[in-house]
């Protein structure tokens, strides 16, 4: 078996009932008085201004690889952005041996979905149907396996990005907004990528993050100095070794020294004899191997970052 | 001859307010900014205050409500209210301005201590920077003849 390795990009911050792109926020003040022993009101001119498009996006795997011919892998893309926005969905890396046939709609996942594609076919260029701000939508990788039917040992990689543009965070594309404002990039760059193994070994590895924002005035928004506590839970599947999760550390924030945790135990930052750490771009965790009371335990990765 | 009149009552119109407005003895004006992030040489970021002309969620911004008395009296009474905009949620006041009532139904003002809201559950729980809709200022003193000041309240898009 060989090592794996599972990767998954930031996480976005979540705006909650966010500001829709294209709309306008007016403000006007007022004010009552006496003047000259007569009461009076007044009204402040009116201000207007409008809401951008933000872009982000995440992506989650719902299902690893079921094996067959063909074989599928199970995701979900949300669009964590304020806007109705299209994606596009590639994969570009799978092990030698697999072939893509296409990616394809699960539209079958109000629940725990069926990770098996609509009838309709692969998506055309990669490109979904809009999704709605806040929404998210089910896909499905169709591979072609091996002669013999196998799923060659190795990662699929799957990428996401806004079909109006990705980027650094705060890059701008003028006039592509909803409601004819510019699209700015947020948290996420507006792209992400998911990494999942495939092979039989692996086929009970999973993993799954979530995120928790704590603002400095104690509110859960994504604002600068908010607090992001990330937790993952990760099995390593059983049979499987050397499984180490590599999870970057999201631009725009940065690391909270000493935050790493494992099972609720604390993990140093330094690279050392304990199971993980983190250089400040990233943070390594390595699992337990496969086998007899090893790789079918789910364990429980924490750490934090500040959004600058 | 139909058009001339339209245009000539309209332009009546708009002189009958241009004087009001100039003759209001209390004059204010809203200004909305935005947080902008400059990022500067030597690797630091720098704050700057400009004009929301455009914003996204997340951002921070700052609602500035400025007056004026325009007469050669004290205007006594002064009340500055202002509606917090759905699209915001209200986080405090400006540098230098002092905190106003908040309300959290857009008819009761009170020191954000002092309001409660109710709770899905049927009971109530104390307010929050979340549940404010409108804040409002009782000026302690008047407004001396010629004199401005001005009130500031800040926000993150959500």
């Amino acid at each position: 078996m060989a090592a794996v390795l599972l990767a998954m990009l930031p996480s976005g911050v979540r705006a909650q009932a966010s500001a829709v792109a294209g709309s306008i926020i007016r403000n006007v003040a007022d004010a009552s008085y006496t003047s000259d022993g007569r009461p009076a009101v007044a009204r402040s001119n009116a201000v207007a201004t409008r809401v951008d498009e933000r872009l982000d996006v995440t992506l989650a795997l719902r299902a690893g690889p079921a094996g067959g011919d063909p074989a599928f892998v199970a995701f979900r893309v949300t669009n964590r952005g304020n806007g109705i926005e299209a994606f596009v969905l590639t994969a570009p890396a799978v092990p030698a041996g697999l072939v893509v046939r296409g990616i394809a709609r699960d539209a079958d996942d109000a629940g725990a979905g069926d990770g098996r594609p609509d009838a309709g076919g692969t998506l055309d260029g990669g490109i979904t149907a809009p999704i709605a701000a806040g929404d998210s939508a089910g896909f499905v990788l169709i591979l072609t396996p091996a002669a013999d039917g196998t799923l060659p040992d190795g990662t699929v990689t799957i990428a996401v990005r806004a079909a109006t543009g990705s980027g650094t965070p705060g890059t701008v594309f003028a006039g592509t907004g909803d409601g004819g404002g510019d699209a700015v990039t947020g948290p996420t760059g507006a792209a992400a990528t998911l990494t999942s193994p495939v092979g039989t070994g692996d086929m009970d590895a999973m993993i799954e993050k979530s995120q928790a924002v704590r603002a400095p005035d104690g509110s859960p928004r994504g604002v600068p100095g908010a607090t992001i506590t990330y937790t993952l839970r990760a099995r390593a599947g059983v049979g499987a070794r050397a499984v180490r999760i590599a999870d970057p550390i999201p631009s725009g924030t940065r690391y909270v020294p000493g935050s790493l945790r494992l099972d609720d135990a604390a993990v140093s930052d330094a690279d050392d004899a304990d199971p993980g750490g983190c250089d400040g771009a990233r943070v390594t965790v390595a699992l337990p191997d496969g086998g007899a009371g090893g790789g079918g335990t789910i364990r429980t990765i924490s750490f934090q970052v500040i959004i600058q | 001859m139909y058009r001339p009149v339209i245009t000539l009552s309209a332009l009546s119109a708009l002189v009958a307010t241009t004087a009001a407005m100039a003759a209001a003895p209390l004059e204010i004006s809203s200004r909305m900014l935005v947080e902008k992030r400059v990022a500067a040489r030597d690797g630091t970021t720098r704050i700057d205050m400009v004009a929301a002309e455009k914003v996204v969620p997340g951002d921070r911004v700052t609602f500035v409500v400025a007056y004026r008395n325009t007469t050669r009296q004290p205007i006594a009474d002064v009340v500055l209210a202002n509606p917090v905009p759905r699209a915001v949620a209200y986080r405090g006041v400006g540098a230098g301005t002092p905190a106003p009532d908040v309300s959290v139904d857009g008819r009761t003002f009170a020191p954000m201590p002092a309001l409660r809201v109710g709770t899905t559950g049927g009971g109530m729980r104390p307010a929050t920077a979340d549940d404010v809709v409108a804040v409002r200022w009782r000026l302690p003193a008047p407004v001396a003849a010629g004199a401005s000041g001005q009130l500031a309240f800040q926000g993150v898009l959500r």
